[in-house]
C-alpha cells in the first residue's frame, strides 16, 4: 500500500478531533463563537500559503468576533514587525490592531488576570504574617505577584503537552473542559515537527499564531475553549510532523498503522463522552 | 592558582549543600511521619534485638505496616541510634549524608564523561545547581530512600566509567549497583535497565580479552550480593508496591478513563484495557517532561514537595529548553548526551507504571539530567550572549560582561536561597504540619506525664499511630515483640494479613469505642474527629491536653473518661 494514500487518511482523522470534541461537548451557537476566530486565521493562513500580501487582514477581524482576543492580532503584527520584514503595511495594520484594543479595552478587562481577586488578597495577607521580615514577606507574597502567578500558570498550562493530548490528564486542575485535542498518539508527529520546525514551510505563520495565541489566552482569567484559536499552529505542526516522518523512515508505514489502531478508539470515545 | 578554582567551586556547592540541606534538620518538618518513624524504630529494634517489630531477625524487607519497606536505609539509621539516639534527627540523617556525598560523586562522574570543551564548566555548574536543587534538597532533608539510592546508583556508573579504563575497577561498580537495587524500590527497573544499556554500549570493551575476566567475577559478585533479595523476590511481600500501585493491575480499580455509562458492542475498542493502559502511561510518562509540572506544580503529594516551590526554579525554565535542544542536536557531546538522555528517558519508567502524577520520589534519579540540560543552556546561553553582545554588537567589553553575568548569578543564587527559605522553612511547617504527622512527639510527652495506672486509648482510624509511639517513647522493642503479634515469622513474607490493634505497655492503638470506653477510667486520644468537644462536654470528659497545628487547628486531644459521672 501506497504510504500517502495512508497520510491522507492519518492528517485529517489526528487533525478532527479538537473540532469534534469542542462541536459536541458545547451548543452550536457556543462552538461557534469559538470557531469563528479560528476561521479568520485559516483565512488568513490561506492568503500567506498564497504568498499575497495582506494576509494580517482576516486577523485584525478577530477582536470583533471575540473581544476575549482582542491582545491577539496586537502581538501577532508586533511579533511580525520585529522579526519580519519592516513594511509600513504591518504598521498601519499595528496601529488599526492597537485602536481595537482600547475600542475593545472594557470588556477584554473584565476577563483578564488583572482584575482583582479578593481571595488571593487575603492569602497574601494571610502569608505575610508568617515570616520574620517584612522585607521577605513582601518578596515572594504581594499584589504584583498575584498577576505573574496567574500569567505564568496560564502559560505553562498552555504550552503543556499533556493539555493537547491527554485532556490534561492525569493532573486535571484547570478550569477547563478538559477536551480530547488531538489523539495521543499525534504526540509523535507534533513533537518531531517541532523539533525540526526550521524545516517547515509555514514556520513563521505557525510560529506567530501560537505565540500570540500564548500570550493572548495568559492573560484571561478563564481561557478554557478560547485556546481553539491553537488548533491551526498545532495542526500545522503534526502534519508537517507527519510528511517529514514518512518521508524519512521507512518503518513510518507501521507507525501510521499504530496510530490508526489508538485513534479510532479515541475517536469512538469522543463521540461517546461529548454528544448530548 | 588556576587548578584550586574547580576545588573552590566544589567547596563551595557542598557548603550550600550542606547549609540547605542541614539546617533544621531535625526540626523542619517538624513533625515525624509514620515511615519515617517506623524506620527509626525498626533500626532501634534491629540495634537492641537484632530482629524487626514483629522479631524477625535481620529481615531482607521489613514488613512494617505490610508495604514492604526497603532494608538499606534502615539498616544505615542502626550505627547511628548509639551516636545520636533515636531522634527525628538520627532518622534523617543518612538521607542527608548521601545527598551531600552525590555531589563529589556527580562532579567526578560528570569530569569523567564529559567532552574536555565543557568537562571543567559543566560539572562544577551541574553540581552546584544540585546543591540548591529543590527536589534534591526535600529529599536530603527528610527520611526517603530514593536518595540514598541516587548516591549508590550514581557511584556505580562512576566506577563504571572507570572501569572501561581500569577493569579490576569494575568490580567496585557492581558492588553499587547492586546496593542501588534493593535501596528503592525504583531502582529495581531503574538500575538494571541501566546497566543493560551500559553494557550494549561497551560491550566491545566489557567483552575485551581485558575485561572479560573481571567481567566474569563482577557477574558472580553482583549475583552474591543480590541473593538475598533475589531469595525473595517472589513473595507477595516483595511484589506488594509493584502489584499494588501499577496501573496494570485492575482488580480494585478500573482503568483511568473507564466510560461506565457505556455497555455496547464496542466495549473492546471504547473501554479496552489494552488502549486505556496505553494512554494511562504515556499520559503519566509524558507529565514527567511537562514545564508545567516541573516548574509550576510540582509534586502533587504535599509530604513530596514543599509549598509555593516546584522542583525546579522558573528561572531555570529557558536555560531548560535551550540545553535541551542543545544536547539532542550535538552528538559531540558523546558518553554525557549517551547517559543524560537515557537517565532521562528511563528515569520516569517506574514512576510512569504507578499511578500518582508526576511522582518526584519515584523519579529522583531525573534530578540528575535535567541538571545536566539546564547547566548545558546556561554555558551555551552564555558563551552565544558572549559572542552576540561582545563580538557583534560591541556593547560591553569581556570583564564589564563577565562581572554582568557574577552579578546577575549572585542575585539569581540569592533570591534562590531566600525563596527556600521560604518554602522550606517557613510556609511547610505552617501549612503541611498535618502531612507531616505533627503532634505525636507531644502525644508522647503527654502520657509519659499521665497516672501511670490508668490504661490509655489511642484512635487509630485515620492513621497508624503505633509507630510514633514506639518511636518517641523509645518503647522497649522486646516487650513490644512479646505483646504483639500480626503473622508467623515463617510467613513473615507472604501473609499479607495486619493486626491494626497494637500493644505499647498500658497504650493500646485501636478506634475509640463511645460505648464501651466511657464504662472504664483510661486516658482517650485522638484527633479532632475523634474526640470533639460537644463529646467532651455530653460524657463530662476532662481535658488533659490539647495540641494544636502551628495554624492553630486542633491536632490532637488528650482526655480523661470519667465513668462515676457518666454512670
Amino acid at each position: 500500500m501506497n504510504i500517502r494514500n495512508f497520510v491522507i487518511f492519518v492528517i485529517p482523522l489526528g487533525i478532527l478531533f479538537w473540532p469534534l470534541s469542542l462541536f459536541l461537548a458545547n451548543t452550536p451557537s457556543d462552538f461557534l463563537s469559538y470557531f469563528l476566530p479560528v476561521i479568520f486565521i485559516l483565512l488568513s493562513f490561506l492568503i500567506y500559503k498564497k504568498q499575497w500580501n495582506f494576509y494580517q487582514i482576516p486577523i485584525l477581524f478577530i477582536p470583533i468576533v471575540e473581544p476575549k482576543l482582542t491582545l491577539f492580532p496586537v502581538v501577532f503584527l508586533l511579533t511580525d514587525l520585529i522579526f519580519g520584514h519592516r513594511e509600513k503595511t504591518k504598521i498601519i495594520f499595528l496601529i488599526i490592531s492597537t485602536i481595537l484594543l482600547f475600542v475593545f479595552w472594557k470588556p477584554l478587562w473584565g476577563q483578564t488576570i488583572f482584575i482583582k481577586d479578593y481571595e488571593a488578597r487575603q492569602e497574601v495577607i494571610r502569608d505575610t504574617q508568617l515570616y520574620p521580615s517584612i522585607f521577605l514577606a513582601r518578596t515572594f507574597h504581594n499584589k504584583a505577584r498575584i498577576i505573574v502567578d496567574k500569567f505564568i500558570f496560564n502559560f505553562f498550562a498552555l504550552t503543556d503537552p499533556n493539555n493537547y493530548f491527554f485532556g490534561f490528564a492525569p493532573r486535571q486542575i484547570v478550569n477547563n473542559q478538559n477536551l480530547v485535542k488531538f489523539p495521543f498518539f499525534a504526540i509523535v508527529f507534533v513533537f518531531y515537527g517541532l523539533f525540526f520546525i526550521r524545516k517547515a514551510e509555514n514556520k513563521k505563520f505557525i510560529t506567530l499564531v501560537f505565540l500570540s495565541s500564548i500570550i493572548s489566552l495568559s492573560i484571561l482569567s478563564i481561557f478554557d475553549r478560547n485556546d481553539f484559536v491553537l488548533w491551526i499552529p498545532m495542526a500545522l505542526l503534526f502534519i508537517h510532523g507527519v510528511n517529514l516522518f514518512t518521508k524519512k523512515y521507512k518503518f513510518s508505514f507501521w507507525i501510521l498503522v499504530l496510530f490508526i489502531i489508538f485513534t479510532i478508539p479515541e475517536l469512538l470515545r469522543i463521540v461517546l463522552q461529548y454528544s448530548r | 592558582m588556576k587548578k584550586y578554582i574547580p576545588l573552590f567551586v566544589l567547596g563551595i556547592s557542598i557548603f550550600l549543600a550542606i547549609l540547605t540541606r542541614f539546617y533544621k534538620l531535625g526540626d523542619a518538618p517538624s513533625g515525624l511521619y509514620l515511615d519515617e518513624a517506623a524506620q527509626g524504630y525498626n533500626a532501634y529494634s534491629i540495634l537492641k534485638t537484632g530482629k524487626d517489630e514483629f522479631g524477625k531477625s535481620f529481615p531482607i524487607v521489613f514488613r512494617s505496616f505490610t508495604d514492604f519497606k526497603t532494608p538499606i536505609y534502615i539498616y544505615l539509621i542502626v550505627p547511628l541510634i548509639p551516636i545520636f539516639g533515636l531522634t527525628k534527627f538520627t532518622v534523617r540523617f543518612p538521607s542527608f549524608l548521601f545527598s551531600i556525598f552525590t555531589l563529589p560523586i556527580l562532579y567526578l562522574l560528570l569530569k569523567e564523561i564529559t567532552p574536555k570543551k565543557y568537562a571543567f564548566q559543566l560539572s562544577l555548574l551541574t553540581t552546584f545547581l544540585l546543591s540548591i536543587s529543590p527536589w534534591h534538597i526535600l529529599f536530603g532533608r527528610t527520611n526517603f530512600e530514593c536518595n540514598v539510592a541516587l548516591f549508590f546508583f550514581l557511584t556505580g556508573l562512576y566506577f563504571f566509567y572507570l572501569g572501561l579504563k581500569k577493569p579490576k575497577v569494575l568490580l567496585l561498580s557492581v558492588i553499587f549497583f547492586a546496593i542501588a537495587i534493593p535501596s528503592y524500590h525504583a531502582q529495581r527497573i531503574f538500575t538494571p535497565l541501566m546497566v543493560i544499556l551500559l553494557f550494549f554500549r561497551h560491550r566491545e570493551k566489557l567483552l575485551a580479552k581485558s575485561h572479560k575476566n573481571y567481567l566474569l567475577i563482577c557477574t558472580f559478585v553482583v549475583f552474591i550480593l543480590l541473593l538475598p533479595t533475589l531469595s525473595v523476590a517472589a513473595t507477595p511481600g516483595f511484589l506488594v508496591r509493584a502489584t499494588g500501585l501499577n496501573i496494570f493491575s485492575h482488580t480494585r480499580q478500573l482503568p483511568a478513563g473507564f466510560l461506565d455509562t457505556y455497555s455496547g458492542p464496542l466495549g473492546f475498542f471504547i473501554n479496552g484495557s489494552w488502549f486505556l493502559t496505553v494512554r494511562e502511561f504515556l499520559s503519566l510518562y509524558v507529565s514527567y517532561f511537562s514545564s508545567r509540572n516541573m516548574f509550576i506544580l510540582g509534586d502533587s503529594g504535599l509530604r513530596s514537595s514543599f509549598p509555593d516551590l516546584s522542583t525546579f526554579f522558573l528561572w531555570q525554565f529557558p536555560f531548560y529548553l535551550y540545553g535541551l535542544f542543545k544536547i539532542i542536536k550535538n552528538k559531540d557531546l558523546g558518553e554525557l548526551r549517551f547517559i543524560t538522555i537515557s537517565m532521562l528517558l528511563f528515569s520516569p519508567l517506574p514512576a510512569a507504571v504507578t499511578r500518582d502524577p508526576y511522582s518526584t520520589i519515584r523519579s529522583l534519579q531525573m534530578v540528575i539530567p535535567l541538571l545536566i540540560i539546564i547547566s548545558l543552556g546556561i554555558i551555551e546561553s552564555y558563551q552565544m550572549l558572549k559572542k552576540y553582545i561582545i563580538l557583534r554588537l560591541k556593547l560591553m567589553k569581556m570583564s564589564f560582561y563577565v562581572f554582568t553575568a557574577f552579578f546577575i548569578s549572585v542575585a539569581v543564587v540569592t533570591y534562590s536561597f531566600a525563596r527556600l527559605y521560604s518554602s522550606v522553612i517557613i510556609l511547610n511547617e505552617y501549612y503541611r504540619a498535618e502531612e507531616w504527622n505533627y503532634g505525636f512527639e507531644q502525644i508522647a510527652a503527654t502520657i509519659q506525664k499521665l497516672d501511670q495506672n490508668f490504661p490509655v486509648v489511642v484512635d487509630n482510624s485515620r492513621t497508624e499511630p503505633y509507630s510514633q509511639l514506639l518511636f518517641f517513647m523509645k518503647f522497649d522493642p522486646e516487650t513490644y515483640q512479646k505483646e504483639n503479634f500480626e503473622v508467623s515469622l515463617s510467613e513473615y513474607y507472604t501473609n499479607m494479613g495486619r493486626n491494626k490493634t497494637k500493644r505499647i505497655g498500658r497504650i493500646v492503638t485501636r478506634p475509640i469505642d463511645w460505648e464501651k470506653d466511657l464504662s472504664v477510667e483510661q486516658y482517650l486520644v485522638g484527633d479532632s474527629l475523634s474526640i470533639s468537644y460537644e463529646q467532651i462536654e455530653r460524657h463530662n470528659l476532662n481535658l488533659i491536653n490539647e495540641i494544636k497545628f502551628p495554624d492553630g487547628r486542633v491536632a490532637f486531644l488528650v482526655v480523661k473518661t470519667n465513668p462515676k459521672v457518666v454512670n
